[in-house]
């Protein structure tokens, strides 16, 4: 029987800060979910004329006319001004927020910038010799083409699965006679708009 | 006794036509930003003509645009169903 040992003695918790955590984070409850983005730390730096047009993209989003957009609209303004960021990026952006939330709730121009500029600032930007690398992998006669097919079912079965219509709408006039994707070409494509 | 199969050191689970990585984080995550990437492209496009965006548009997997009335969606269990918002 090991006698009790007072070797500390706790201190009553004023503050309840267990570790020095170096940065103010927020109080940390079992995340399923990956870590919400702090969005105030975010330094809001565009042009006039960026804002001009991203103000004005917003605008077109805004279809109820109280200056804000959707959640779930927030990845398409995204998209339509140059970026693209993955659907677990906005998510992350948005907080994690529900289904409900996605379709609710909204935000206004001031609060969409700096999760603008999050994306923008993103490091994990891909390039074009990213996409090619990982359309690489499915060039079986290494000879710079997938097989379109193939490429249909790695786009709906991997990473954020696209549907059929998407799919359809990416893959028009891509696929030779043969059913083949020169996917180089295919990438330039992509990154011309 | 050995049971010798042919080429056997590696446990066939689905001799397809391709060997689709489902597992593969690398492999999903390469494949999640070429779809990101496809997802932007195909955005802007449909933003060309006439300026307007979507009333379905790209339906970026996870509960986009609640206006979606038939998607079916729920690729990762989000579903938005009814249209929540006012629909004009």
């Amino acid at each position: 029987m090991a006698p009790k040992k007072d070797a500390k003695k706790p201190e009553p918790a004023k503050k309840a800060e267990p570790a020095p955590a170096p940065a103010p984070a927020p109080a940390p409850e079992a995340p399923p979910k990956p870590a919400a983005v702090d969005l105030s730390g975010v330094k809001v730096d565009f042009s006039q004329d960026q804002m001009e047009d991203y103000k004005e993209a917003f605008g077109l989003f805004d279809r109820v006319g109280d200056s804000k957009v959707a959640f779930n609209q927030i990845a398409d303004i995204m998209r339509a001004l140059g970026q693209n960021p993955t659907n677990k990026e906005v998510t992350k952006i948005l907080g994690n927020p529900s289904a409900d939330d996605m379709a609710n709730k909204r935000v206004d121009f001031e609060g969409f910038l700096p999760m603008l500029q999050y994306v923008v600032n993103s490091p994990n930007k891909a390039t074009y010799d990213d996409y090619v690398e990982g359309l690489r992998v499915f060039d079986k006669e290494g000879n710079g083409t997938v097989m379109g097919a193939e490429l249909r079912i790695v786009l709906s079965t991997l990473g954020e699965k696209m549907n059929e219509a998407e799919i359809d709408a990416l893959m028009q006039g891509q696929e030779d006679e043969n059913g083949c994707v020169n996917y180089e070409a295919f990438v330039k494509h992509i990154m011309s708009v | 006794m050995d049971c010798h199969i042919e080429e056997c050191n590696q446990p066939q689970e689905e001799e397809d036509i391709m060997d689709i990585p489902l597992d593969d984080p690398e492999a999903n995550k390469a494949a999640a930003k070429i779809q990101a990437g496809f997802r932007g492209h195909m955005t802007r496009k449909k933003m060309k003509p006439g300026e307007k965006p979507n009333e379905e548009v790209s339906s970026s997997g996870e509960a986009l645009n609640g206006s979606q009335g038939d998607s079916a969606g729920g690729t990762d269990g989000v579903e938005t169903d009814a249209t929540s918002g006012p629909e004009q």
